[in-house]
């Protein structure tokens, strides 16, 4: 059985496609990450999935249990679906007591998730007193009320600063056990790499990737970035580079060699034996976002504006 | 397109939390300070100050009769010098009260649209007939606490108004629980059908502010231009209806007639609720 299932999801509003015929799967346990740009239809997606949208067509389960019914899956499942959200002048302790109410969950496990996500002896404070990062942990908190299989935080980082996306990667880690699996989307890329197992990307609503993190990652990039203490030495470096048959670019002053990072001191000791003095000799590996923007061809705006034109050229022959 | 798609969610399995759950829980955010003392409060003061007017405008001599009163007619003393005397100016502050109760349920449907709370909420509980059947029980509740304290507020304050101004309140004996009680009938039944108004525009534009403005904007002032064209329909609308209920039946609308109606519109307001929130999509 797999935590997620979608086969050929699709939600339109209008003439917008915001979902595109999605299919993929997610595994039961570890950390999921659902990744695309702003505006890529992640959170429709998670709508839909959760029954708070209907798909305009194809077929999706949650723990084995079809998304037209989610009655069957909701007590399994714990959500954080954009923002968290609160009543602001409740308590953090009569705001979980309310969803508790609502799962039918008793107070106790209200204790247990304020001690699981750091907030415990903070529960009689205001929720609208707590600072942004507070907040996204008693959405966590809130999630975590039904003890869920399947846990969904949708942009959890999201306008956190960098200590308290530090604190909200450790917790969801920890939360990923072998019984449970945590889907966690966002925009941010680095985030998503940092903490995530398995992968779905998606851009405007259509499936780009679905799989483990290291698999897309196996088209990663490595090189080695080296740069003269002269600029004068630069066709030496690139001839002792060619002479070991190394495939490489050069960036101004830069010479960008196709190796793996641990060739590093071999373009080194080449570049030595040339008589060059090297002033920088940098390894380097693309990151999530190299690899996300390879796999799209471009970038946001310049894809927009491709299907922009695709739309005028559709809609005048 | 798979034939699953076509199938709307269930609203009665045994896994889903209950009803109960859903009031519990729906109660819980009605019953924090904002909510809890803003409702009393504005009814409380509504009670007070709408009271000492009739009775200070009855003491006014230059004056050739009292404010309008219940249905319209103008209060004097021998209205309030009657068994259900006490409690005579309920039929004043229902319409007041009202506006109160429809703000107080549009904010409580339309701010769960505001704030995303409404996410949550569906996720937890995807009955969402028992999701807003629980939120509309438990506004009743609130409701109903708010009409038993506006009819015990009136009926205090009565009582020293009535010795400062002469009234002579002995006809206040006879009967006088079942007056309360008629009274409060009188008086709760119509704010009830005010606040599932109030619910049904909230769930219909998912904001609170254009709910209010709606409910206040229809009942002064597009009953008022109706009344202006076809004056002989106003009664039948909904403002014209809850207020003849409220008076305890006026000369164009009978007692059982406007209960009648008031019902009517209440089942019509909750139909419509339950309809748009099972069937639109939850984009907020």
């Amino acid at each position: 059985m797999s935590a997620i299932t979608a086969e050929g999801l699709t939600r339109r509003f209008g003439e917008l496609t915001a979902v595109d015929n999605l299919t993929f799967e997610v595994p039961i346990g570890g950390v999921v990450g659902f990744v695309g740009p702003n505006g890529s239809g992640k959170s429709t997606t998670i709508r839909v999935l959760l029954g708070l949208i209907e798909a305009s067509d194809g077929v999706g389960t949650v723990l084995g249990e079809p998304i037209t019914h989610p009655e069957r899956f909701a007590h399994r499942v714990g959500a954080l679906i954009e923002a968290p959200t609160f009543i602001g002048s409740l308590s953090a302790w009569d705001n979980l007591r309310s969803m508790a109410a609502l799962r039918g969950i008793s107070e106790q496990r209200i204790h247990e998730v304020l001690e699981i996500v750091g907030l415990a002896g903070r529960e009689k404070d205001k929720a609208s007193t707590f600072s942004l990062g507070m907040k996204q942990r008693l959405g966590i908190a809130a999630a975590l009320l039904p003890d869920p299989e399947l846990l969904v935080l949708d942009e959890p980082t999201n306008g956190l600063d960098p200590a308290g996306i530090v604190e909200i990667r450790t917790l969801l880690k920890s939360l990923a056990d072998g019984r449970r699996t945590v889907v966690v989307s966002s925009h941010l890329m680095s985030e998503i790499q940092a903490m995530a197992d398995d992968l779905v990307v998606i851009r405007f609503g259509k499936l780009l990737y679905s799989g483990s993190l290291s698999g897309l990652m196996e088209d990663a990039v490595e090189q080695v970035i080296a740069v003269p203490e002269f600029g004068t030495d630069l066709p030496q470096l690139i001839g002792a580079v060619e002479s070991r048959g190394w495939e490489y670019t050069s960036h101004g002053d830069q010479v960008r060699v196709q190796a793996p990072a641990s060739s590093s001191a071999d373009v080194g000791r080449a570049a030595a034996e040339a008589g060059v003095t090297l002033r920088q000799l940098t390894p380097e590996q693309d990151n999530l976002e190299d690899v996300f923007l390879r796999l799209t061809g471009g970038t946001d705006a310049e894809l927009a504006a491709s299907r922009g034109e695709q739309r005028t050229t559709g809609a005048t022959s | 397109m798979n034939s699953t798609l076509t199938t709307k969610t269930t609203d009665s399995v045994a896994s889903a939390p209950g009803l109960i759950n859903t009031i519990r829980s729906e109660w819980i955010r009605i019953w924090r300070p904002s909510f809890r003392y803003g409702g009393f409060g504005v009814l409380a003061s509504f009670s007070v100050l709408i009271s000492y007017f009739i009775y200070s405008s009855l003491a006014d001599p230059s004056a050739a009769a009292g404010p309008p009163g219940p249905g319209g007619a103008a209060t004097t003393a021998a209205d309030l010098e009657q068994a259900g005397g006490m409690i005579h100016a309920l039929g004043s502050i229902s319409t007041l009260a009202g506006i109160v109760v429809l703000s107080l349920w549009a904010i409580a449907a339309a701010s769960d649209y505001d704030s995303g709370l409404i996410r949550v909420l569906v996720q937890a509980q995807p009955s969402r007939l028992r999701l807003l059947g629980g939120k509309i029980i438990a506004l009743s509740f609130f409701t109903v606490l708010l009409s038993v304290a506006t009819v015990f507020i009136t009926s205090a304050v009565a009582r020293p108004l009535a010795r400062a101004y002469e009234v002579d309140t002995e006809p206040w004996k006879t009967d006088a629980a079942a007056e309360m009680a008629s009274g409060f009938f009188n008086f709760g039944v119509p704010v009830l059908v005010w606040g599932l108004i109030g619910l049904t525009i909230a769930v219909l534009t998912r904001s609170s502010g254009t709910a209010i403005g709606v409910g206040i904007g229809w009942l002064l002032v597009v009953e008022n231009l109706i009344g202006i064209t076809a004056p002989d329909i106003t009664h039948l609308l909904p403002g014209g209806t809850l207020s003849a209920l409220a008076a305890g039946g006026t000369a164009d609308l009978s007692w059982s007639s406007a209960l009648g109606l008031t019902l009517l519109y209440g089942a019509v307001a909750a139909s419509v609720s339950l309809f748009a929130f099972r069937n639109r999509d939850i984009v907020s």
